[in-house]
């Protein structure tokens, strides 16, 4: 059974719906990452499963049991799932250990589950320190355990790492993710960066305007995008023109190149390919078929244009070794499959 | 701070809050009721009275000549503190702020008490440009210190004097604040009943009060309320917009580079230090000596301490029951339009701010009527009296709750929801608890404030009742001056703990704060 499952949902404020038809399934113990622009929605999806939305259309099931339809509804405090807010969000008249039992206090356990907690999150000597003295990154940790307590199905986590430096948000990414398998928590996580929501996610979902428009694993999503809406938003991309040949592979500037899906294709149907800049080299020891355009070194690696001998611009990444002149002649050839999309 | 949810608010606080609202607006409705009840004809025959307008003049003239004087004072005042290397200038700072805590009948009875026989039009001209300037010089000084000299300086570097300079950039961004405190000046004049009346001045709240007390033509009292009404309200919205412009005006802006102050030289040293103490002694000095000599003088008879002490007591009790009612009128309100902003929590905003158009003498009056028309067990009543003040000072109550819990993030209540709580529940242990402080201290305020209050404490106090402010009326118009002394004295204790609260924060942070009028 899945842990939460989402039907045809739509809902907004005012009788207005800010997110419309909205379905996927979560399983059990998974970290599913809501990705998006701002204005996409994903913070008003997150507050209808939390029940702070009703829904205008659709049904929200959690573990089996229907929480919000447009004929039933569960409020939040009846749910059980927890809350992890963007930043500042622990009560500040309470200490660290009081924000971690807050919901618990009717538990006869409560202190032996705020002091398990707290080893959890590694904070064991901050028992009484107040919220105002703990660090970004600190408060965040302790804002989880809050919201772990009650031992919730799901944990929503509305980014929870935009208020930290980027120094930290490795760390804390880190830290969440460990924390959420350790205690096996089925957990969901809205964020506007990309980079965050493929490094944390084990499934990723990618709203626009108010709609799911892709749901699958980081991995699938990256390097298989079902629209070039999808394949932007999470990285650079080249959109190279292609055309379906009669054995059914693909032909670019770049030549003949097999896709991922070939077997789907008719032949003579025009489109794109898409290619990460990384799956595309300079090969040194070939006829040269391209000129540098420009290079824009990122340390680790560079982000090279160039023009090949067609007139098509495109973009490349390479570990940076030396710094490549424009103007400069190169081979430039395509390394990994890239994915074939109708036009 | 925080992005406030355009969902629709819980019905209960929904209309908790308008019902909460409606209460505090049954004075104002009251008032339209028995001036609608007075009839046409004679409604037209007041307002055709040449007395009628007489008194509005002199009201209307006496709050120009008050703002005008105030202007005057404030501006070179101003300028001296915040651009010269005046002598003493962090004392001259909190000396200015300090005519604040006189009530303006303490005021009128000091230099009543000094120079009997004072009285008339220019005399309360003058007490009331004394303990009402630093409404107009506050929020000038914080508008000079924070307005942005490099605009000046770019005027010069184009060519202008240093005073061209100043009046083409300074001076214009100081407009909108001195322009507010003006205002709140005009409106201080206008409600003021303590000063007028002790001076004699036939302006509206005192023909209000004597048409009131003569008992045969009622409806000339309401009649003239209704103008005072009108007034004031035509007072308030030109400041809320005055303030708005003065607001904006300030977030347009960078980072401010800040002023050398200019060094004086001794001539004009000396000169601006008489500047300030002339200042100093005609709205302190002249008071509180007069206050000392009639305190050291004492009276032919002993100061009745348990009179004294029985006044205190009834003071405090009344006003804090009168705090109480106007913190729990104003916590739904305020926990709606912190939380959910949509026209129609805006328009239960508006209403609950009626007191701020209410100057004590008009709640006094309506609230008389009411009670002695509708419930009659309720006239002269403590009650009554306690939900006057609420009424009148509940936008002070409603301004402290409001920025506390707007202070809170609405996060923490739905994280507590999200852990259990009821929606109720989680609001008391977050918002609520959070906010507690600032709420509490919105209520000190009310009872402080009240605790001076004169007109609607002298027209609603059960009989028998006395409370400092009234003991100090009676004392005064039976010119027994050196009895009032204690009481006077009192006042100005009480008054002087917002109002250094308030200059602290006036001064220390450039916050709006709520000004007490």
């Amino acid at each position: 059974m899945s842990a939460i499952s989402i039907q045809g949902l739509s809902a907004g404020y005012g009788g207005e719906a800010v997110i419309s038809d909205i379905s996927f399934e979560l399983a059990e113990q998974q970290l599913l990452a809501i990705l998006g622009p701002s204005g996409s929605g994903k913070s008003t999806l997150l507050k209808t499963i939390a029940g702070f939305i009703t829904p205008l259309k659709g049904s929200i099931t959690l573990d089996g049991v229907l929480v919000s339809s447009t004929t039933s509804f569960i409020p939040p405090e009846k749910r059980n799932i927890g809350l992890v807010p963007q930043e500042g969000s622990l009560f500040p008249h309470l200490d660290v250990s009081a924000n971690i039992g807050f919901g618990i206090k009717r538990d006869p356990n409560s202190r032996q589950r705020v002091e398990e907690l707290l080893e959890i999150i590694d904070m064991t000597e901050f028992a009484h320190a107040r919220p105002q003295e703990l660090s970004g990154g600190q408060q965040q940790r302790v804002a989880l355990a809050r919201a772990l307590a009650p031992k919730p199905k799901l944990i929503l986590l509305d980014e929870p790492f935009t208020a930290l430096d980027t120094s930290l948000r490795a760390q804390m990414r880190d830290d969440i993710r460990s924390i959420l398998t350790l205690t096996s928590t089925t957990a969901i996580m809205v964020t506007h960066d990309q980079e965050e929501a493929l490094a944390t996610a084990d499934q990723l979902a990618i709203m626009q305007g108010g709609k799911l428009i892709a749901f699958g694993t980081p991995l699938s999503l990256y390097n298989n995008p079902q629209s070039i809406a999808v394949a932007q938003l999470l990285g650079q991309i080249n959109v190279i023109p292609a055309v379906v040949e009669a054995d059914h592979s693909v032909r670019t500037d770049f030549g003949v190149s097999a896709t991922q899906d070939s077997g789907e294709l008719n032949p003579g149907e025009s489109g794109a390919l898409i290619i990460r800049p990384e799956a595309i080299a300079i090969g040194e020891q070939l006829t040269p078929n391209a000129t540098i355009v420009d290079s824009l070194f990122h340390g680790h690696d560079s982000l090279i244009s160039v023009r090949m001998d067609s007139g098509l611009v495109v973009k490349l990444r390479e570990p940076t070794r030396i710094i490549r002149e424009p103007g400069e002649r190169c081979s430039v050839s395509v390394t990994r499959p890239g994915t074939f999309l109708r036009s | 701070m925080h992005s406030k949810d355009n969902a629709k608010a819980p019905l209960l606080l929904f209309w908790g809050a308008a019902l909460c609202a409606c209460i505090a607006a049954i004075p104002l409705v009251y008032l339209a009721i028995r001036i609608g009840g007075a009839g046409v004809s004679q409604i037209v025959s007041i307002l055709t009275r040449l007395r009628t307008w007489e008194t509005v003049g002199i009201s209307v003239g006496l709050a120009v000549v008050v703002v005008t004087a105030c202007l005057l004072i404030s501006y070179p005042t101003a300028l001296l503190l915040t651009r010269t290397q005046l002598p003493l200038r962090r004392f001259w700072f909190t000396t200015v702020a300090l005519p604040l805590a006189i009530p303006s009948y303490v005021a009128a009875y000091a230099w009543v008490a000094l120079f009997p026989g004072m009285n008339g039009f220019w005399a309360a001209a003058l007490v009331l440009t004394a303990v009402s300037f630093p409404y107009v010089l506050l929020p000038l000084l914080i508008s000079l210190r924070s307005a942005d000299i490099g605009l000046e300086q770019v005027a010069r570097s184009l060519g202008k004097k240093s005073t061209a300079a100043f009046f083409a950039t300074t001076f214009r961004q100081s407009i909108p604040a001195a322009a507010a405190g003006s205002l709140l000046v005009a409106l201080y004049v206008l409600s003021d009943f303590g000063a007028v009346a002790l001076l004699r001045v036939d302006a509206l709240t005192r023909v209000i009060y004597t048409s009131y007390r003569a008992s045969f033509d009622r409806s000339n009292a309401a009649v003239l309320a209704g103008m005072l009404v009108i007034l004031a309200v035509i007072l308030i919205s030109l400041e809320r917009k005055a303030r708005g412009r003065s607001l904006r005006f300030r977030a347009d802006k960078g980072v401010a580079s800040i002023t050398v102050p200019k060094a004086l030289t001794p001539i004009l040293s000396a000169l601006s230090s008489l500047w300030f103490i002339a200042i100093a002694v005609i709205s302190l000095g002249i008071p509180i000596t007069s206050l000392l000599i009639r305190l050291a003088e004492g009276t032919r008879r002993p100061l009745d301490w348990a009179e004294l002490m029985n006044a205190v007591v009834n003071t405090a009790w009344i006003s804090a029951l009168g705090a109480v009612i106007a913190v729990l009128l104003a916590l739904p309100i305020a926990a709606l339009s912190s939380k959910f902003h949509r026209k129609s929590t805006s328009t239960i905003e508006s209403i609950s701010y009626s007191g701020l158009a209410l100057p004590g003498i008009v709640i006094g009056l309506s609230l008389v009527y009411l009670s002695l028309n509708t419930v009659p067990f309720l006239y002269q009543s403590f009650v009554l009296l306690a939900f006057a003040y609420a009424v009148l000072f509940l936008p002070k109550s409603l301004g402290a709750s409001r920025s506390s819990l707007e202070a809170v993030p609405p996060a923490l209540a739905q994280v507590a929801q999200t852990l259990g709580y009821s929606p109720l529940r989680a609001w008391l242990y977050t918002s609520g608890r959070i906010s507690l402080p600032g709420i509490a201290a919105g209520g000190l305020l009310v009872m402080l404030t009240a605790m001076k209050e004169l007109p609607a404490t002298l027209m609603l106090r059960p009989t028998g009742f006395d409370t400092l402010a009234t003991e100090l009326w009676s004392r005064t118009e039976l010119a027994a001056f050196g009895a009032a002394a204690p009481y006077a004295l009192a006042l100005i204790l009480l008054a002087a703990t917002p109002s250094f609260a308030l200059s602290r924060s006036f001064l220390t942070s450039e916050k709006e704060t709520m000004v007490v009028v």
